[in-house]
């Protein structure tokens, strides 16, 4: 049971959204400038921008096969769209196995309603304004560090970073002022590694679920 | 001259009309973002605002002559006046772009049919007489509107020459805005004023105007309305809002317009765009400038006007494919400004 009813869609992918996938993927709509980093990340966001509109990140939460039917439906269709939600799948995965809890299920929850997440490769920097984590007594803290991203950020709606000087599992929304991304090496092609950089952002005690070890290495 | 309005955004009694009776906003506009030097003193005050002044009395209130308004961020707001959080930060506004959310402490927009008056304007505030000991010039923005102008910008596109912005086409039209009433904000520290929405787009010319007429009056308007009809909108656009998820369903396109009134009240829009064409940095844009009471209203509108919902009812409608002018365009910045009334406009509620 995952604690989060009626959100799961059976079907990983139905035809209408294969077709629309396709058409996107062979003939994208390159809006100007909105990804300056190259068509192929464009490609991939559309795409993406797609399957959240279809809420079809939400089937992972059925079940890990239905996980792993949405990536073999996505692999058919174009191996590196499948490959920029390999996390995604395994974060349901974790989260679903994991206690109810506020925390857990506000990100399953936005998930259910089509969010994309994906685990931080890394964190190279954290930490807490007044040296602590949000607490119950503390609702409201604020951080700054950089956590390493395998994919464009701009492609998810939240990035999970996982360290034991975080206080557990930190839910970075990407939209949430204060965070911005650049390539990790400066170089803006597609397939490269990103760095988020967190410049004083606000987080609730509600971002942060308590977990004790690296959620990463629950990859199936 | 007789005194200019209580209201700095009060501009649109000063509009001539075109043929159809549309308002015709001044030609040239700039915007100036700038920070402070430092915290102002009430020298710093006085001078600003006696700059304003001059200038008021220099050239005649319209776009004759010079219209001006001068709004401040939430920078402004939280670290100089009692009032925190009066304006918000901007934010991301759709899942596709990432803009540069600015927040400058204060932006003046500068409005003529004459650019030497623009270019004036600008050294008399900037200059060396000016107000740059105490505001330091961030960026300056630059544009047009009106028939002739998008056409010379653009000369390798099909711009009709009749067409005051960059996709082709008229956007201000009688009943299209929200009225500059019901933008004014009734109490508190910016009663007598409003909020204005900065942002930068650019757009892909080269992609929409390899698109037939029609088809682009489909994705600007509604997919039941022709370019010929479009050309011919005085009063509104009617874009047949209520019939929105009905004309997705039979045609399979979002209009940009048909999506976008859904946010109206009681069929009124509730944002009053300023908007205008640009080529700076040689990136063929506009310069987005909303006006409304709250800045919540331009949030909706913008929400709304990105049709996520198209794809529930069309399978070929994505969040930008098929979608209104969503894959036309791209949004690099934004910023937020709280417009006090003119007798406010120097450092306003400043916390001495």
């Amino acid at each position: 049971m995952t604690g989060i009813p009626d959100v799961a869609s059976t079907v990983a992918l139905d035809e209408k959204s294969v077709v629309a996938l396709r058409e996107i993927l062979d003939d994208p709509s390159l809006a100007v400038g909105t990804t300056p980093d190259g068509p192929q990340i464009a490609r991939l966001r559309e795409a993406l921008d797609h399957l959240v509109t279809v809420r079809a990140g939400a089937a992972a939460i059925g079940s890990p096969e239905a996980g792993r039917q949405l990536l073999a439906s996505l692999a058919a269709l174009d191996a590196e769209l499948a490959d920029v939600l390999r996390w995604h799948v395994t974060a349901v995965e974790v989260l679903s196995a994991l206690e109810p809890g506020r925390a857990r299920n506000a990100v399953l929850g936005d998930i259910g309603r089509g969010d994309l997440v994906t685990f931080a490769a890394d964190v190279r920097a954290w930490s807490w304004g007044d040296g602590a984590a949000p607490s119950p007594e503390q609702p409201l803290r604020r951080a700054r560090g950089e956590v390493g991203v395998d994919h464009f950020p701009g492609l998810y709606n939240t990035v999970l970073a996982w360290k034991p000087s975080i206080g557990g599992l930190i839910a970075i929304p990407t939209h949430r002022q204060g965070v911005s991304w650049k390539p990790a090496d400066g170089d803006v092609e597609a397939g490269h590694a990103w760095v988020v950089t967190l410049a004083g952002v606000t987080f609730h005690a509600d971002d942060l679920i308590r977990l004790d070890r690296d959620p990463r290495s629950a990859e199936s | 001259m007789s005194n200019p309005p209580a209201g700095q955004h009060e501009w649109e009694a000063t509009f001539g009309h075109d043929e159809l009776g549309r308002p015709v906003p001044p030609r040239y506009h700039r915007l100036v973002l700038v920070d402070l030097v430092e915290s102002p003193d009430e020298d710093a005050a006085r001078l600003l605002e006696s700059r304003l002044a001059e200038l008021e009395e220099r050239y005649a209130y319209g776009p004759d002559g010079l219209l001006t308004t001068l709004g401040w961020g939430p920078t402004w707001w939280d670290e100089h006046t009692p009032h925190v959080g009066l304006i918000t930060v901007p934010s991301k506004m759709s899942r596709w772009e990432d803009p540069v959310l600015e927040t400058p402490h204060a932006i003046f927009h500068l409005a003529s049919d004459h650019q030497d008056v623009i270019e004036s304007v600008g050294d008399a505030l900037f200059g060396s007489a000016g107000v740059g000991e105490h505001l330091k010039v961030r960026e300056v923005r630059t544009g047009f509107v009106g028939a002739g102008l998008a056409s010379e910008a653009l000369p390798h596109l099909d711009v009709p020459k009749s067409a005051p912005l960059l996709l082709g086409f008229h956007s201000v039209l009688r009943g299209n805005q929200a009225t500059e009433e019901s933008i004014t904000i009734l109490s508190g520290p910016l009663a007598g004023g409003t909020t204005q929405h900065v942002s930068r787009i650019e757009l892909d010319v080269d992609r929409w105007h390899a698109k037939a007429r029609d088809e682009q009056a489909a994705l600007l308007y509604a997919p039941t309305v022709t370019a010929a009809e479009a050309e011919r909108f005085s009063d509104d656009a009617p874009s047949d809002y209520e019939s929105y998820e009905q004309t997705v369903r039979e045609h399979g396109i979002v209009g940009h317009a048909q999506a976008a009134a859904r946010a109206r009240v009681d069929n009124v829009p509730v944002i009053n765009r300023r908007d205008f064409a640009t080529v700076d940095d040689g990136k063929p844009g506009t310069h987005f400038v909303s006006l409304q009471r709250e800045l919540r209203d331009f949030n909706n509108t913008r929400a709304t006007m990105n049709a996520a919902d198209g794809t529930g009812y069309h399978h070929s409608v994505g969040a930008r494919r098929r979608n209104g002018i969503n894959a036309f365009f791209d949004v690099t910045h934004r910023a937020t400004v709280g417009i006090p009334p003119r007798a406010l406009r120097a450092y306003p509620h400043h916390r001495n």
